[in-house]
């Protein structure tokens, strides 16, 4: 389930239903009105999300939109130098704030996550084997021959032929998708219940990015995973999204269903991402529709609507902070983003 | 580690040495007539033909030379001028006495250096940083004779607490292995530093923090490794540092090693000793990098494996 607040002002705002089966339990993750400062600029701002068992929410955006900084304050794994604000519940505990021992506790059992680039997140100079068992040894009572048979069924599951020469291959020796699996089985080493996933697919061929994602879906499937993933792509958010949150410089523009967006995006953003996409359905030699201009600066962010100054639409109007408009389980942030459909809100 | 790679390292170490062997004997021959330098001033013709006769230096430059090399392969490098005893037992005899101030100056510079180095890297921009960095740029910036004479004036001639010269016990050794030891831990505390600096952060570091794995095992288990690959480099590097400063240092404290004799040596032309000690540093030396060449295999997987990339 996604939440989209708005954005300088009002509370958080419900903006979809769970999947079926899933109604009623409690959700894995809730974030609510976080922020994301380095000293006085923000980065991210009033982000509110959650996720609930067995759902996957995606995170879309451009490149500098917030995306990851929104992933990476889910674990604490942020630099020293940016502070955190809003709340983060994960299984209800709150993480703000929170001392390292508990967040040491959740993070690689309960909740566990995939970077962007598996090459140089491995430990370069540690077999692939002894690092998943590493995870195993810190948060359960396996030793020894245990350890090493959990190891080798990890590597199993995520499809790693000849694992028991492949588990004492060191980093380098590994493909690119190799090593994105051993982080998987790393990620999976304690049976966490929360999955998030920065780009976990970005840095990989095509072929490679299918097989991933459907092991994703797969895992999901048989562990019952909520899953964050963040990513750029929108054929991978069509792919395995359930719930989607659309960023744009720091803030969620628009949330709802997966199925929701694409039938009917509601923000001039969201359209304008669409519109930018390489698809089946184009004629040769149409030109793409390029969004002019870049994402601003987080210290050069304009008055009103971030998006204002990109926007074909954009009037006096969007100097003004744009209102949380709703449709349904559809939540958009723009003055405009009701004309379409004629829906007020 | 491929027989073919450590055959190409011997090679080398064995150019090496000729050519160090090469360059001290074209030197010391070029700079004065050891003859004229044994002898009196007043010395006669004939007793200076006599004493060139008795040592080999009648011949021409190129026969002395051939005959040097051929009996060095042969495990003969000469008499000292001095006494009349093989070079290389005057110089072997002193090995002990340097032996135990390098390796204790080594040690001091492991013990002193890598944890500053480490503390600094954690807490960058903090006092314990500008204290370290401090510490360092004060032992790369003082000659190390400069600092050997100061600390003798303040703990021998001032205070009264330590020796000034001479061997016997830990408290000889104590001024003379820290002074040799201040730059180069200063070095390996710079170079511990920014390699812990640049490893900290790396994606793997926060991929171990994502492991729920608590700081201090992400620093021992995770950055050390990957961080003492530039600092063995290093250390390697400032060995040679270590034994062409206790030249100096031997002389500051008149410590009877090999440094002591070598500067002796030169002052009184005493040819085959110089040689001798030369050779002796020269193959410390080359012992060193390919002890630093086998560690680098042994330290990053990368190096050694990097032609068996898998297919998988």
């Amino acid at each position: 389930m996604v939440r989209l607040s708005n954005a300088k002002g009002g509370g958080a705002i419900a903006a979809s239903s769970p999947l079926p089966g899933t109604i009623g339990a409690a959700p894995l993750l809730e974030v609510s009105r976080l922020s994301v400062h380095a000293g006085s600029n923000a980065l991210v701002e009033d982000v509110s999300l959650s996720v609930r068992p067995g759902e996957t929410l995606c995170l879309v955006g451009e490149s500098g939109c917030g995306k990851s900084l929104t992933c990476m304050s889910m674990l604490g794994l942020l630099d020293d130098n940016l502070s955190l604000g809003g709340s983060i519940r994960l299984f209800g505990t709150e993480t703000v704030g929170a001392p390292e021992s508990v967040l040491n506790n959740l993070r690689g059992s309960d909740v566990a996550m995939i970077f962007q680039n598996p090459m140089v997140s491995l430990n370069p100079v540690q077999r692939v084997g002894a690092q998943i068992a590493e995870a195993i040894v810190e948060h359960t009572p396996l030793r020894g021959a245990t350890v090493d048979r959990r190891v080798v069924e990890l590597l199993d599951q995520v499809g790693i032929p000849n694992v028991a020469r492949n588990k004492s291959y060191y980093p380098h020796q590994l493909s690119g998708g190799m090593c994105q699996r051993v982080m998987i089985a790393m990620a999976l080493a304690c049976k966490p219940r929360l999955l998030i996933a920065d780009e976990p697919t970005t840095a990989l061929d095509a072929t490679i990015q299918a097989q991933i994602l459907r092991l994703l879906r797969d895992l999901q499937v048989e562990l019952g995973l909520g899953i964050v993933l963040v990513t750029h792509d929108l054929g991978v958010v069509a792919e395995i999204a359930d719930h989607v949150a659309v960023m744009y410089a720091g803030r969620v523009v628009e949330a709802s269903s997966v199925d929701a967006l694409f039938e009917n995006p509601r923000h001039p953003y969201t359209r304008a991402l669409m519109g930018s996409r390489i698809g089946f359905g184009r004629q040769p030699g149409t030109p793409l529709d390029a969004i002019g201009g870049t994402v601003p600066a987080p210290a050069a962010r304009p008055i009103g609507c971030n998006f204002a100054p990109r926007c074909a639409m954009a009037s006096e109007r969007c100097q003004v902070d744009p209102p949380l408009l709703r449709y349904g389980q559809h939540a958009v942030a723009c003055h405009f983003s009701g004309l379409e459909s004629g829906v007020g809100a | 580690m491929s027989l073919q790679f450590l055959l190409t390292k011997f090679l080398r170490g064995a150019m090496t040495l000729l050519l160090a062997v090469t360059f001290v004997f074209i030197v010391l021959r070029a700079s004065g007539d050891p003859a004229q330098m044994m002898l009196s001033d007043e010395a006669s013709p004939e007793s200076i033909a006599a004493f060139r006769a008795r040592w080999g230096l009648d011949g021409s430059l190129v026969e002395q030379y051939v005959t040097y090399l051929s009996a060095i392969v042969q495990g003969d490098f000469g008499d000292s001028f001095r006494d009349g005893r093989p070079a290389l037992q005057v110089v072997v005899e002193r090995i002990p006495v340097t032996l135990q101030l390098g390796i204790t100056a080594l040690l001091a510079t492991l013990l002193l250096g890598i944890p500053a180095g480490i503390l600094a890297a954690l807490h960058r921009g903090k006092w314990i940083d500008h204290a370290a960095m401090s510490f360092t740029i004060f032992g790369q910036s003082v000659p190390n004779f400069f600092l050997g004479i100061i600390l003798i004036l303040i703990f021998s001639m001032t205070l009264r607490w330590l020796p000034s010269s001479g061997t016997g016990s830990f408290w000889h050794l104590l001024m003379p292995a820290l002074t040799l030891a201040t730059a180069t831990a200063a070095t390996v505390a710079r170079f511990t530093r920014s390699s812990m600096l640049d490893v900290l952060h790396q994606p793997f570091m926060r991929t171990a923090k994502a492991k729920g794995i608590p700081h201090d095992r992400r620093v021992l288990r995770h950055a050390l490794p990957n961080a003492a690959i530039p600092v063995v480099t290093v250390v390697g590097m400032r060995i040679g540092g270590l034994i062409g400063g206790a030249v100096t240092i031997e002389t500051v404290f008149a410590w009877p090693g090999v440094g002591m004799l070598l500067v002796n040596s030169v002052n009184q032309r005493d040819l085959a000793v110089v040689q001798s000690v030369v050779l002796l540093i020269a193959l410390t030396m080359v012992v060193v990098n390919l002890t630093v060449d086998l560690a680098y295999g042994w330290l990053d997987p990368r190096i050694e494996l990097h032609n068996k990339k898998a297919t998988a």
